[in-house]
């Protein structure tokens, strides 16, 4: 499965950021978009989650046989950058919410399988020992890795991440990157906007830089990417 | 199962103050004249006292208070802001209004009319506050500031109708402070529809509001539509608050400190919450209610000011070891 970026042109409704842009995403690799503030990172983010809508070209998602379809939004979990944190919640009833869906919206609670796969992702992310504590009372890395286990729990096809990561320190973003590639080759496509180069040259499978307005994707091996966008 | 005793334990405080209320008050009524006046019926005076005086005071306060607390709760959670409240939100600021208008006989109209009047407008009055609530970096410290000064100046706005039309200080304070002094059973039936409609809205979006907690961006990926969800929880709490506020008067606190209290008392879930700040909200207001007739007989605070007095130091309280 891919998404499949069609000639599309990015951007806010008067300034084009991105022109033509022709582009995959497949599951089973971790892609990271890397770029400088304001080069248009976020926006090819918020552009796939229909947040924002592309310009010209179009979007679409590519099924294992080569047929369009156009669940892309369904097939699509995303962690925008900036969240507040909720209030008053535990993490087990945040994660447990990931399961919510609109089918029986009158009286929703989560299925003995959604607990199931909740139960699996706080496992995943190690913070199952935090289950019934406020989420406001966890440090910055623990909060990245409940949003990490909601967004798992989704089990969606793709996992996009807006992520600032610059608080955290060097293992927990080591964790964190580790376990982006481990959810990658779960078939999984993972697609993270990131500023934090020396853990993408060493994670990603693919390279999307962002300069001067273009798109260009570099291929293994990465080494001094940060020579690329400055 | 927590739950269920405090539901329990709510329902027998309630009837405990229930008991109160019709038992107590200023014309004196000995247990032995009411259980005469229940069994034999052969007492008007007596049947007037306890049916036509004491009872519909006694259900509006507990309808009325469940109107607050609910749309306190809806508003908190809404808005993800602690401060939520339709009085300090300004949502009741337009019913406040149209109370004035009544009281001064400006607005000469039937009690359905004026309900319905008093409703529309505090769905208007809404209507700004939801505007400033849909921008997703909104901070709740601005939500705050701008629903305070609406409803501040709809306080001046409705005390400035009252001045000029010289109307009495008891009838005025009865709007700024909030009474349930002389209620009758007209009053009563048409907050009914109201009260119901309100809580309907609130029961079919509480789902969504859960969802609402982890915020917009996240809300959307869910497939909640927040914008509607809060235009649906926003309106519901006009109504609610819209409907209490034409019978009562103002009630200031009420709509605050019950979702905080219910919180604290069984747990975060948004639905929980929202189903049970309507037992505790008439808890609250049925107690006040009574000491508001019954410490200074023969003479009565405005009930909302009884609910400020005790809810205040109970608010700082919370606020102070909870939020």
């Amino acid at each position: 499965m891919k998404i499949c970026i069609n000639n599309a042109s990015f951007g806010y409704s008067k300034t084009i950021l991105l022109d033509s842009i022709n582009l995959e995403i497949p599951t089973g690799e971790f892609t990271c978009i890397i770029g400088s503030n304001g080069s248009g990172k976020s926006t090819i983010l918020k552009t796939l989650t229909n947040d924002l809508i592309p310009i010209n070209g179009e979007i679409f998602l590519k099924d294992d046989y080569g047929n369009n379809t156009d669940d892309l939004q369904k097939s699509i979990s995303y962690l925008p950058a900036g969240l507040q944190d909720p209030l008053h919640i535990t993490v087990a009833e945040l994660v447990n919410l990931s399961r919510f869906n609109m089918t029986n919206i009158y009286n929703w609670k989560p299925s003995k399988i959604d607990i199931e796969k909740v139960n699996n992702s706080l496992l995943k992310c190690d913070i199952e020992q935090f289950s019934n504590i406020q989420f406001t009372n966890l440090s910055s890395g623990e909060k990245q890795r409940v949003w990490l286990a909601f967004c798992m729990a989704q089990e969606k096809k793709f996992l996009l991440l807006d992520e600032s990561l610059n608080n955290l320190d060097y293992p927990t973003r080591k964790i964190f990157f580790n376990m982006l590639k481990d959810i990658s080759r779960n078939d999984t496509g993972v697609l993270l906007a990131s500023h934090d180069l020396d853990m993408v040259e060493r994670y990603a499978d693919q390279v999307l830089l962002i300069k001067n307005n273009t798109l260009q994707r570099l291929t293994k091996p990465f080494s001094n990417l940060s020579e690329y966008i400055f | 199962m927590r739950n269920s005793y405090t539901i329990i334990t709510i329902l027998i405080l309630i009837s405990i103050g229930f008991a109160i209320g019709l038992l107590f008050g200023s014309s004196n009524l000995s247990i032995q004249d009411f259980i005469n006046t229940i069994t034999t019926k052969n007492n008007p005076g007596h049947i007037m006292i306890i049916w036509d005086i004491r009872m519909p005071r006694i259900v509006i306060a507990l309808v009325v208070g469940a109107g607050f607390a609910i749309s306190g709760a809806l508003l908190q959670t809404t808005t993800r802001n602690p401060l939520g409240d339709p009085q300090l939100f300004g949502i009741t600021g337009g019913a406040l209004i149209v109370n004035a208008f009544a009281v001064s006989g400006i607005l000469n109209v039937e009690i359905w009319q004026e309900m319905s009047i008093a409703v529309i407008a505090s769905i208007l009055g809404s209507g700004l506050i939801y505007y400033c609530s849909s921008r997703e970096q909104l901070k709740p410290a601005t939500l705050a500031l701008i629903g305070f000064s609406i409803g501040a100046m709809s306080i001046a706005i409705s005390t400035g109708i009252m001045a000029y039309s010289r109307v009495f200080t008891q009838q005025a304070l009865g709007v700024i402070g909030g009474s349930t002094a002389n209620l009758t059973w007209d009053d009563f039936i048409p907050i009914i529809p109201f009260t119901i409609l309100g809580i309907f809205i609130c029961l079919m979006i509480s789902n969504r509001l859960h969802v609402l907690v982890l915020g917009d961006t996240i809300a959307k990926t869910l497939g909640v539509n927040s914008k509607q969800t809060r235009l649906f929880a926003i309106i519901a709490a006009a109504i609610l608050s819209g409907a209490s506020v034409n019978i009562v008067g103002s009630i200031g606190l009420l709509g605050l400190i019950t979702p905080h209290i219910t919180r604290i008392i069984v747990g975060n879930n948004v639905k929980t919450i929202l189903l049970y700040s309507i037992p505790f909200g008439s808890l609250i207001m049925i107690y006040s209610d009574q000491i508001s007739r019954l410490v200074f007989m023969p003479y009565e605070v405005p009930v909302g000011l009884v609910i400020t007095i005790i809810g205040a130091p109970i608010m700082i309280y919370l606020a102070w070891r909870h939020l």
